[in-house]
């Protein structure tokens, strides 16, 4: 018998076995903390809000917005939502969040300079990235940072399709105007940016 | 000067700490869920009795819900059953038959495209879209339709929706958070009341949320619960 799906992880979940929850993070915990980290620009941060994005799913488990085989469009809906209420997810969260168990080494210890290079460069891409109406941001991160479909961001956001569509185009056109006097284009899928800086 | 910035590559937690946070992750769930055992061993316990019911007298359960109790969203089912893959989507007062139809015509929920829906008012109160062959597919599911008396609701409460969040911004798209649109409880009070009274849901209740409005947490944002005939007025930054 072969690994079960998510929807079937997910269907478990709903009445109530949080062992197939924690199925569903070790399957997709990995894409919600780096979602996180996209937007924060902070590891540990987004450690921790990977947390929160998995204890809200599980609050809103019965609200599945389960489209085709996987959960990851639901999941990085629900993480959009945390990150927009950071401070009110939380806080929501927040006894739970003080039951995890302190870390008693120093994190990532074999490869913190690439992690604070990481966050540099991260830092300086929110920056211009941040320049976009929010929602044009959100369905950047989803579709051309994550890979999510038009149909799964769609999903995610609660938007309609026509609706993502012209936003990342109208995103990807704005940037492409924040790059530079040259207008450069950028390449995809990581949409890398051309930031200019005085000298 | 110029500098080209990349996406920084994905990397893993370690996996002690992964480890770590999964187990953390279920234990807090299960925690979670002690002091709800009872209730939703009510549920699971009585859906069954209640189908042996049936079974024994030829009622049919699902007249013992014909009203939705949830009409802020609805199911779009990929098949008839409601443990199938479902794509929940906010409704617009639409009827949720249009809703699904044109999410399936998208290609979101999966293909073919059915030719025929059915709405049907699941257990939990919401309403679920399902392919089938129209007439009987609910009673199929041992669910009621979806009636006239709901769709014309789901229009009315939509529109009340529409008035309030054009005042007050629509936190769940984000459109509205970075605009500078941020009315304090006083005046979100009151544009929520003409707009209840204003949609024939006068008596609904306006409460608001947590400690309050503060200086920190200085505007409004709207959430509804149509079960409960509450808005709640939910302090937020700005």
């Amino acid at each position: 018998m072969g690994e079960p799906t998510d929807a079937e992880l997910w269907q478990r979940a709903a009445s109530g076995d949080s062992g197939a929850f924690g199925t569903l993070f070790e399957r997709h915990g990995r894409l919600v903390y780096n979602f996180c980290f996209r937007r924060t620009a902070d590891w540990a941060q987004a450690e921790e809000l990977a947390s929160v994005v998995f204890l809200e799913a599980w609050r809103r488990r019965n609200e599945v917005r389960l489209a085709g085989s996987s959960a990851a469009p639901w999941l990085l809906g629900v993480a959009t939502n945390v990150l927009r209420n950071a401070r009110r997810a939380q806080r929501r969260h927040r006894a739970a969040l003080e039951r995890l168990p302190r870390e008693h080494e120093p994190d990532f210890s074999s490869d913190v300079d690439e992690r604070l290079d990481d966050e540099r460069q991260m830092t300086a891409i929110l920056r211009v990235v941040g320049k976009l109406p929010r929602t044009d941001q959100e369905i950047l991160a989803l579709c051309a940072w994550e890979g999510l479909s038009y149909e799964e961001a769609a999903l995610a956001l609660g938007t309609p399709v026509g609706t993502v569509r012209s936003r990342l185009s109208r995103a990807r056109g704005r940037l492409r105007e924040l790059g530079g006097d040259g207008g450069h284009e950028m390449s995809e899928p990581d949409l890398s940016i051309q930031e200019t800086q005085a000298t | 000067m110029t500098r080209n910035l990349h996406l920084p590559e994905a990397r893993d937690l370690p996996s002690d700490r992964l480890d770590r946070r999964a187990r953390h992750l279920v234990s807090e769930l299960a925690l979670q869920q002690a002091p709800r055992r009872r209730r939703r061993r009510f549920v699971l316990v009585l859906a069954p009795a209640a189908l042996a019911l049936v079974a024994a007298t030829g009622f049919t359960t699902y007249s013992l819900l014909r009203e939705p109790t949830h009409l802020m969203s609805i199911g779009c089912y990929e098949t008839a059953s409601e443990s199938a893959n479902v794509a929940i989507v906010d409704s617009d007062g639409r009827s949720p038959v249009e809703t699904c139809a044109e999410l399936w015509r998208a290609g979101a929920i999966g293909a073919p495209v059915p030719r025929a829906l059915a709405a049907c008012v699941l257990s939990t109160g919401a309403i679920g879209v399902f392919p089938g062959s129209g007439e009987g597919t609910c009673a199929g599911l041992g669910l009621a339709d979806v009636e006239a008396s709901t769709l014309a609701e789901l229009e009315r409460f939509s529109a009340l929706r529409r008035a309030i969040l054009a005042e007050l911004g629509e936190p769940a798209t984000g459109s509205s958070i970075g605009s500078s649109k941020c009315l304090g409880e006083h005046e979100a009070r009151a544009v929520t009341r003409r707009a209840l009274d204003a949609h024939g849901y006068g008596e609904w209740t306006i409460v608001v949320s947590g400690d309050g409005f503060t200086a920190e947490r200085p505007c409004a944002e709207a959430a509804f619960d149509h079960g409960q005939k509450v808005v709640t007025l939910i302090p937020v930054w700005r």
